[in-house]
């Protein structure tokens, strides 16, 4: 073998050692850190609680944290209905009447002081309501948040996550546990129709509960809607969602089939002529009623009809022309 | 020689003769044990005979019962509340017609809430709190004599009195409803069955102690044949009712036995093979699971790069943070990061989000970088609308749009057509501030039920303009998850 093969050889596998030496050493490099998570569980994210004044109860919660590790502070605010489907509106702290109900009695533990809570751990927080034995009977709502802090990242444009995970507590103080609750049916309409209250006779009716309370405490109405046809027999039972309607609020109230929820629909395979569905739930033994009427007609199938009919003649009309 | 055997014949003879005397008065054929012999229950559940404590109130729904140290009277041996369970058909006092919905697991174990309220006239100290435990017995056997003509009878435990009046007893099986039409007859076996009878403890042909079922066959039951006859029917309305629990004392969880008989008759009714079993009725065990209702939200970081919102990420964010790094004056930075919630309460949740202020200089009020008004000026934190042109100076700034995975419900999409967008590319909204009177949290995503991980990506966007002062912005935006009430 002459010296320039020779050399170009020993080049050859000098390039292809350099090759492969920074392919390995690429390997060995750190990549870049794939993003942390902020992964935060409580049980029991809704709490119902009646409490006579003067009385004072504890409930334990489980934070799980599945994420990294962070560092949480743990408080109690207000809360209101934000709408008629269950959302909250956190309000900015507690009312001045409720300021020194709760506390933690966990040792090391305080409501609005940070502690650390390791990747993976589990922590329980007690938390302590005390009453006081001059506290007015009424109901009063809360929600126990754990808000994380943003991390600080200097020398850059940035937005920084806090991560809040809130669980609700619905207080309510009576002497005899028995407070007044009473409810008002504002709405019980059909939500779809083709036209008035009349539907089509292939369509699936939908109603709209809507429920106030009136009272003095929460409650969920226990009941159904019955639908009975033009003979008055029972076509169908659409059974009510037992759900919260808090004080001064009204709650669209929903419906469960087995242990599923649904809307409260109406699923035949064809109606035709008059309908009555009626209402009927109970709240604290009382019951409440509300009916509404509503009609069938094959309409869509009639106006298929009547084009098809209109465009026939039309079609031998100009076949006579 | 000859002498000798007419001796012997003489001999056999008279041997022979008083062999024929024991055939004038024959001793009686012993029967054997039947074989395999078993009753099985198709519920093998105590029934519940308790007694109302004092102090139970008309118009309540929650009862209470007697417990052993209350001095029930002899017939209320269900001193606790231990063997009822949610949908179990109760009657009180006079009125059968209330239902179990919930019992209450407290310090006494004594207490039961009804579906509906006591009525009147059902509230008095010792009136009856009952629930019947019924079931059809299978009862096995395998037969060892063969005869021509018989019967196979079988005989179950029934108590000292009151054996069929519908009220479970505690010495055995009450015969309640059961007819002969809810007996089945065993089959084949080399016989013809006739049709079964049935006949409560005490009435013709039926001793007390027992009730009485019997199946007679024509032909011969051949021996060795495993055969099945069925007391009661398919509804527990046709079955014979289980006992009570023995007494006040029994253990909870261990089982009181009762005895039944299985005999093979021959055409005289004489029972020629017997077997005597035992059958046990215990309380059911009563699992309680609680599964607790959680709520979980995680927030994670995205490396850059990936296509999110339509638009390709360009920075690698956190789970605490967006670092948008050196913006551009004329082109978009984009980055997401990953929302996901699981809960198991019904009711469902909502997550809701909102920014402490625009993104300030070194987090201060002033200068900031506004958020986007959007290209036609129109977007706001509640009203959301396009935003494609990074070159439009009017709509420099910050916003945010959402890409849905699997949420039940979502606010909006980066691709929506209607309102403001338009579909062309980035359909994005403002955020709320803290900072601005009036603005409220707005929630961005949300489900009316369970939920398993429903992912969501929120994505930022964000340009700035030629005249934007130079140095490190930042604002915290809050993101809230709650179970909805």
């Amino acid at each position: 073998m002459n010296l320039r093969t020779e050399k170009l050889k020993n080049l050859r596998t000098f390039f292809l050692f350099c090759f492969l030496a920074l392919l390995f050493f690429g390997f060995l490099v750190a990549q870049a850190a794939l993003a942390q998570t902020f992964s935060l569980g409580i049980y029991p994210p809704l709490l119902e609680v009646m409490i006579q004044p003067g009385k004072s109860i504890t409930q334990v919660y489980k934070i799980k944290n599945s994420g990294d590790d962070i560092v949480l502070v743990p408080n109690i605010v207000s809360f209101e209905p934000k709408d008629e489907f269950g959302n909250i509106y956190l309000m900015k702290g507690l009312n001045p009447v409720s300021k020194n109900w709760f506390s933690l009695t966990n040792a090391y533990r305080s409501l609005d002081q940070a502690f650390s809570l390791p990747s993976g751990r589990i922590e329980e927080l007690v938390l302590k309501i005390k009453i006081p034995q001059q506290a007015v009977e009424a109901d009063h709502y809360f929600s126990l948040i754990l808000t994380t802090s943003p991390t600080p990242l200097m020398g850059a444009t940035k937005t920084g996550m806090k991560g809040v995970i809130a669980s609700n507590i619905l207080l309510t103080i009576s002497k005899d546990g028995k407070p007044r609750k009473l409810a008002e049916v504002v709405e019980f309409s059909p939500e779809n129709p083709f036209f008035a209250n009349i539907f089509d006779s292939f369509d699936k009716p939908r109603f709209i509960v809507r429920v106030k309370n009136i009272g003095q405490s929460f409650f969920k109405p226990q009941g159904s809607i019955s639908i009975y046809n033009t003979l008055g027999q029972l076509s169908a039972t659409l059974e009510l969602l037992p759900e919260n309607v808090l004080v001064n609020s009204t709650r669209q109230i929903r419906c469960r089939a087995g242990d599923k929820v649904t809307p409260c629909q109406f699923e035949p395979k064809f109606l035709i002529g008059r309908y009555k569905a009626e209402l009927n739930f109970k709240v604290n033994g009382e019951n409440y009623q509300a009916e509404t009427i509503f009609w069938a007609l094959p309409i869509k199938a009639t106006l298929a009809l009547l084009t098809i009919v209109v465009l026939l003649l039309m079609m031998k009309k100009r076949i006579e022309k | 020689m000859k002498r000798l055997l007419a001796k012997l014949a003489l001999l056999l003879f008279f041997l022979s003769l008083f062999q024929s005397f024991s055939l004038i008065h024959p001793k009686k054929l012993t029967g054997a044990n039947l074989t395999n012999v078993r009753d099985i229950l198709s519920n093998s559940r105590l029934s519940f005979v308790g007694a109302l404590d004092s102090g139970n109130t008309v118009g309540s729904s929650h009862i209470r019962i007697k417990l052993s140290g209350d001095s029930p009277p002899s017939w209320a041996t269900s001193v606790k509340n231990f063997n009822l369970f949610p949908g179990d058909s109760l009657m009180v006092g006079n009125n059968v017609n209330y239902e179990v919905n919930d019992i209450v697991d407290d310090a006494n174990d004594d207490l039961i809430q009804l579906t509906s309220a006591l009525q009147s006239g059902d509230a008095d100290a010792d009136d009856p709190v009952i629930a019947t435990a019924s079931a059809r017995h299978t009862v096995e056997f395998t037969s060892v004599s063969a005869f021509a003509n018989g019967a196979v009878r079988v005989k179950i435990a029934a108590a000292v009195s009151a054996t069929d009046d519908g009220i479970p007893d505690t010495g055995g099986f009450d015969f309640g409803p059961i007819t002969a039409s809810d007996i089945t007859c065993p089959a084949g076996g080399g016989a013809t069955w006739e049709s079964p009878t049935a006949t409560a403890s005490g009435g013709t042909g039926c001793a007390s102690g027992y009730h009485c079922f019997e199946c007679r066959y024509n032909g011969t039951l051949n021996s060795g044949q495993s055969l099945t006859m069925y007391i009661g029917g398919t509804a527990e309305a046709d079955q014979l009712i289980n006992p009570a629990p023995s007494s006040t004392s029994k253990t909870i969880g261990s089982a009181d036995t009762h005895a039944f008989i299985v005999q093979h008759l021959n055409s005289s009714y004489e029972p020629i093979d017997t077997t005597t079993g035992k059958v046990a009725v215990v309380e059911p065990v009563r699992v309680t699971a609680i599964v607790e209702s959680t709520l979980e939200f995680t927030i994670a970081g995205e490396s850059s790069g990936n296509s999110r919102c339509g638009q390709t990420t360009d920075v690698t964010t956190t789970a605490a943070t967006v670092p948008l790094g050196t913006l551009s004056i004329s082109s978009f930075t984009d980055a997401s990061q990953k929302l996901t919630v699981s809960t198991n309460a019904d009711s469902g949740y909502s997550v809701t989000v909102i920014e402490d202020d625009q993104l300030g200089k070194g987090g201060a009020t002033s200068p900031y970088i506004p958020d986007s008004p959007g290209d036609a000026a129109n977007m706001t934190h509640i009203a959301k609308a396009d935003w494609d042109d990074p070159a439009d100076s009017d709509a420099k700034g910050f916003s945010y749009s959402l890409q849905n995975v699997d949420a039940l419900s979502i606010a909006f999409q980066y691709s929506d057509t209607d309102g403001n967008c338009s579909g062309t590319t980035y359909c994005g909204k403002q955020f709320p501030a803290t900072a601005d009177v009036g603005d409220t949290t707005q929630e961005i995503f949300s489900s009316t039920t369970v939920a398993n991980a429903e992912d969501v990506y929120i994505c930022y966007k964000a340009v700035i303009s030629a005249t934007q002062e130079a140095g490190d912005y930042e604002n915290a935006i809050t993101f809230v998850a709650t179970a909805k009430f």
